[in-house]
């Protein structure tokens, strides 16, 4: 004990900054200062959870003990996938952008047929000509039939794993000046329910140009291209637009390059992201409920966000990628990366002038499974 | 339990042999005071021989503020915040306390409170803060770095 306490000293000597003379006091709390090795594991572990990945890993180098505690709280969440379409042929592209690598894989289940929307992995697809709707999960290569419909427009959302019971199905049309038809469906259903909804707000709710959904809360929410927010009950099967004006900036509406308008959640908070053109910054709202407005966001609080034109995505600790920061269904450079903006330093990665990249409105960004080392090694079908 | 105040004392002794006096509503903020007096073990002195006296005095402080009825949730939120504000001896040693006394909401917001003081700091700084040695290697701690090397900017 008094061994370790002569080691103290000195490099406690070795510490003194220059103005400090140190007294008998200071140099008692620095001994005591020593305790906070002999934290109980326990403790270090609930502080070390509380911290973000990015800190959880800065705390594994303090020292060997603080190294196995963080290893033992981390939690990494996955990065989901980029699938990208591919203009010609049966060969699709995955994009993992926190390992910068690309898998693919052919997949001719998916010829002919359009994508809608994803959600825990599964794809939902559509074939016009024969109003063909289908799930397909690239994999596990499973399928799972629908019963047809004729889509307006290829937009439809569903609320989880049509393997979960409480899969459903919903689309949205607009039918009048202030009403929509609501057509719902679900795995094992013998064909789609449709019932037409009056709303009260004065406007009407534009479904000519692909509408955004997201699912949250219990409650499909449904973005018109008019940029007004509806939302449909599953459960009490009730349709409402919500009285939540179209996001304005300076007063002015925003004058929006449809494509590039993506709405996800995070945490139950909608989010709405608009990509402008050039190199100009995205600009982003959330639904303040309480107040009934689009709020403008100048940051995304740490949330990484995975934009596609059909469905987007949210997550938190998410290793190697950039905390707050916006990823983009745009692949570069031959598959090596993926266009993102990064909110903490306001620019583009990478820095090359920007295109605008509506060409691939199909992109979608897919949740891979646990373990899906054994994906590239999938033979190829025929 | 019973509407009433009850007017039982409950009688605490710090390691450094200071007595406290609290009523049994402050003493049972704490669940391990709550299980003494539940199981009847709370009729004399109870010594805590890993809690000093000014620790002590200041978690009966923290624990008589939160069964105060006359304080006002705003003024409830200053209290913690400032109450937290110690030098790190204390911090460490409140720390070791609310965990042993196990005081509700206390021990998260100490914990709460240390994992803000390395949020955003290098491991240098983690290390000067609260002077841990550094036991890796500089190969080892090198490997690490790289390993993760995109969270250290």
């Amino acid at each position: 004990m008094a061994g370790k306490k002569r080691r103290k000293l000195k490099s406690l000597a070795e510490t003194v900054t220059e103005n400090n003379r140190m007294t008998m006091k200071e140099k008692k709390e620095k001994l005591e200062l020593q305790t906070w090795s002999n934290l109980p594991t326990e403790l270090l572990e609930l502080i070390i959870s509380c911290l973000t990945l990015e800190e959880n890993v800065r705390a594994s180098v303090v020292c060997k003990r603080w190294h196995s505690v963080s290893i033992s709280v981390r939690v990494v969440n996955q990065s989901p996938w980029l699938m990208y379409f591919p203009k010609y042929g049966n060969l699709y592209e995955f994009y993992d952008p926190s390992l910068c690598k690309t898998h693919s894989i052919e997949l001719p289940q998916l010829n002919a047929s359009r994508v809608c929307y994803t959600k825990d992995g599964w794809l939902l697809l559509y074939k016009r000509r024969s109003h063909h709707l289908f799930f397909f999960n690239p994999f596990t290569r499973e399928v799972i039939e629908l019963p047809g419909f004729a889509l307006y427009l290829h937009v439809v959302a569903f609320t989880c794993a049509p393997t979960s019971t409480n899969c459903m199905l919903l689309t949205v049309q607009e039918m009048g000046p202030q009403s929509v038809a609501v057509s719902t469906c679900h795995p094992g259903a013998t064909e789609w329910v449709t019932v037409n909804y009056q709303h009260h707000l004065p406007y009407p709710f534009y479904t000519d140009s692909l509408n955004k959904f997201v699912f949250c809360n219990g409650l499909f929410y449904c973005l018109s291209s008019n940029d007004w927010l509806g939302f449909f009950d599953p459960l009490q099967r009730t349709w409402n637009v919500l009285a939540v004006p179209p996001p304005k900036r300076d007063g002015k509406l925003l004058k929006i390059w449809r494509p590039g308008t993506y709405m996800t959640e995070h945490k139950g908070e909608i989010m709405l992201i608009y990509r402008c053109s050039g190199s100009a910054k995205p600009i982003m709202f959330k639904l303040d409920r309480r107040n009934m407005v689009w709020e403008e966001m100048k940051s995304l609080n740490g949330i990484t966000v995975f934009a596609s034109f059909l469905s987007s995505h949210s997550r938190t600790d998410v290793r190697g990628l950039m905390r707050n920061s916006v990823y983009f269904p745009n692949v570069r450079f031959g598959g090596k990366s993926c266009m993102s903006y990064r909110f903490d330093n306001c620019r583009y990665y990478p820095g090359k002038k920007r295109d605008l990249g509506g060409l691939y409105p199909q992109n979608i960004w897919i949740e891979p499974p646990q373990d899906f080392t054994s994906f590239a090694e999938l033979p190829k079908e025929i | 339990m019973s509407s009433s105040k009850s007017n039982k004392i409950v009688k605490l002794e710090s390691s450094d042999n200071k007595t406290f006096e609290v009523e049994e509503a402050v003493a049972v903020q704490s669940e391990t005071l709550k299980n003494m007096v539940d199981d009847g073990c709370a009729n004399d002195t109870i010594p805590l021989p890993n809690v000093n006296g000014k620790i002590l005095e200041m978690v009966l402080g923290w624990c008589k503020k939160h069964v105060d009825e006359t304080v006002t949730g705003d003024e409830l939120n200053k209290y913690e915040a400032d109450f937290l504000d110690l030098d790190q001896a204390d911090l460490y040693g409140l720390l070791m306390a609310a965990n042993f006394l196990n005081v509700k909401g206390l021990l998260d917001r100490v914990l709460q409170r240390v994992a803000d003081m390395i949020k955003g700091k290098k491991p240098e700084e983690i290390r000067r803060i609260f002077n841990i040695k550094n036991d890796f290697t500089p190969e080892e701690e090198e490997e690490i770095r790289l390993e993760n090397a995109w969270a250290f900017d």
